[in-house]
């Protein structure tokens, strides 16, 4: 019998591509990661121009997803938004999970005082929903693409801090990592070639899972005013600018919800995907 | 139990301690107080003077004493914008708030705990197969945009309901009719997420040895599910509803300013928009007062329900 010799990684892709809803999951993002690079050439038009002959125009095939009140063209705002939410989707990722995942790791790997100490500040922290915090911050701080990552950002570490954490705990108390200390293995031997790789997986999964919620937050502070500014045509500014218009032009505010509807879900299809791939043991029927 | 409150209670110290402090710190990243107040044309003689008359001239630890001291005793200050006291501002609209949150979270129970049950109990029926459908669907979308369809739908189109305001005591006519939108935008999408944690704890149940047992016993499908499948079931949803509950108070800001309901959310969002400051600590501070009420409440409930927790 023909016996193939399969990496971790080819395995991981193997159990990734049966997942139908992770592939749709996986497509929904390329393609908004697509229409984030290729913007200027899928764009029909400029999205901060504006036409005072097209105003408020319900979709057309000229507009397929009608105009605003000074006449742009929201496909192709929802089209150049999609950068923006990309933007501070990955850059809110990005702090949250380098920040997160060094409390995480001192505070499991060290515990004693450090750990209380970290812990005690992830419990506070959690105590004031994160949104609260964020638009506490936002408002300080002003609004803003780089403001509103820096907002999200310095809220949404905790949670990543206590996964980390876990891990850290759960994996320090395994036999090989006690195997490596009797061979006499120092922290550094033991932190990046025993800890490090065993935490590459859930930390892949928690990223993409907390995309979703970083998009989300921005564009709940976008639609009160209080995220990124017009004109940039982000999505939840794009439905707060319709808010006003709702009674007699709905796409204005309605398309720009279903995008990033769209996008969230793509993520939660492909964070969950990544998730029984990486981990099958973790894979649960919901 | 009483000895498990007491030492909740007690944990309760360090954290609010630590949420004071937290909340004090917001005043100092929004620039300098007095600026904020009087502007950039005062004389630096009056700045000197005006910075005096509110302390501001202290070191930073005496600063929070002061306040955190003043908070206490339910002085949260004044706004800078009003001149009102705080607690008076807030006050008002707590109840709002409250009214708003709780019916929310009976909407997400009563609408995830049946359809759950019925998902895992009905595994892969047409009712399991829509119901985790929508659940995907309503898990990703966003509070405000869902709150501006049903606005759209219910009481643009349809008019059966009011879009925005409050209509009075809960029990009034109106009263009932304006909370319908607010609290089904805030109460649904968390309905989704804990529909599928719901259906997925009573698949694990479902299958146990003691379930099969109550079944071999006699005892009717409905009480074995109920009192024996679902009774373990639920610790998983406290579990989640504790984990949850800053995320009811997050999502209240957003419908709050949506329907303009006149709650501690959309106070809050209108004093940073004006960056008035106290107010803005105030609403923070007793928002993380009420999270750590509720959660007490949910750990409690978890100790009733799991007796081992209690004899830890």
């Amino acid at each position: 019998m023909d016996v193939k010799d399969y990496s971790n990684l080819q395995r991981v892709m193997q159990r990734f591509r049966r997942n139908r809803l992770a592939v749709i999951g996986a497509l929904i993002i390329l393609l908004i990661v697509l229409m984030a690079i290729f913007a200027p050439l899928l764009a029909p038009y400029d999205p901060t121009e504006q036409d005072y002959e097209a105003l408020l125009l319900p979709p057309s095939w000229e507009h397929p997803f009608g105009t605003d009140d000074l006449g742009r063209d929201i496909l192709s705002r929802i089209i150049y938004g999609s950068r923006y939410t990309l933007l501070v989707g990955i850059g809110v990722v990005l702090i949250v999970a380098v920040v997160g995942s060094l409390l995480g790791f001192i505070a499991g790997y060290y515990r004693g005082k450090l750990d209380t100490l970290i812990m005690r500040l992830v419990d506070v922290m959690l105590s004031v929903p994160v949104l609260v915090l964020a638009l506490a911050i936002s408002g300080a701080l002003g609004g803003g693409l780089i403001n509103v990552i820096i907002a999200i950002g310095a809220v949404g570490w905790t949670q990543f801090a206590r996964l980390v954490r876990g891990e850290v705990l759960h994996i320090r108390g395994t036999e090989y990592i006690k195997a490596a200390k009797a061979l006499g293995a120092n922290d550094f031997q033991i932190i990046f070639f025993h800890l490090a790789p065993n935490m590459v997986a859930p930390v892949i999964v928690y990223t993409t899972l907390y995309i979703p919620s970083a998009i989300l937050w921005a564009a709940s502070l976008s639609f009160l005013g209080l995220g990124v500014q017009p004109p940039i045509p982000e999505w939840g500014a794009l439905i707060a600018d319709g808010r006003s218009y709702l009674s007699y032009a709905w796409w204005i505010a309605t398309m720009p919800g279903l995008a990033i509807m769209l996008t969230v879900l793509g993520f939660n299809f492909m964070g969950d995907g990544l998730r029984d791939a990486l981990d099958p043991k973790m894979a649960k029927d919901i | 139990m009483s000895q498990y409150i007491m030492q909740r209670l007690l944990m309760l110290i360090p954290i609010l301690l630590g949420v004071t402090m937290l909340v004090f710190s917001l005043m100092h990243i929004s620039g300098d107080p007095i600026l904020l107040i009087y502007g950039t044309n005062l004389d630096q003689e009056i700045i000197a003077e005006k910075r005096h008359e509110l302390g501001l001239d202290q070191p930073i630890y005496r600063q929070y004493l002061n306040w955190v001291g003043r908070a206490v005793r339910g002085n949260l200050g004044l706004s800078i914008r009003t001149h009102d006291y705080v607690w008076n501002m807030i006050r008002d609209r707590i109840k709002a708030t409250l009214e708003l949150t709780i019916i929310a979270l009976v909407i997400t129970l009563l609408v995830s705990i049946p359809a759950g049950i019925i998902s895992a109990v009905r595994r892969y029926t047409l009712f399991d197969q829509l119901a985790r459908f929508f659940a995907l669907f309503w898990v990703s979308m966003p509070y405000f945009w869902l709150g501006l369809v049903l606005m759209l739908i219910f009481g643009i189109n349809l008019q059966w309901l009011p879009i925005s305001g409050r209509g009075g005591f809960i029990l009034s006519g109106e009263g009932l009719r304006s909370l319908i939108l607010p609290s089904l935008t805030l109460g649904l999408p968390p309905a989704a997420l804990f529909m599928r944690v719901i259906r997925s704890n009573m698949l694990e149940v479902i299958n146990e040895d003691y379930v099969r047992t109550a079944r071999s016993k006699g005892l009717i499908e409905y009480k074995v599910i109920i009192k024996h499948a679902f009774r373990n079931a639920l610790l998983s949803v406290l579990t989640l509803l504790g984990l949850r509950i800053p995320w009811l108070f997050g999502g209240a800001v957003i419908t709050e300013t949506v329907f303009a309901w006149p709650g501690m959310g959309r106070l809050l969002v209108d004093a940073i928009m004006k960056r008035d400051y106290p107010v803005v600590q105030g609403i923070v501070l007793l928002i993380a007062i009420l999270v750590v009420i509720f959660n007490i409440i949910v750990d409690l409930l978890y100790a009733y329900l799991d007796p081992r927790i209690r004899f830890e």
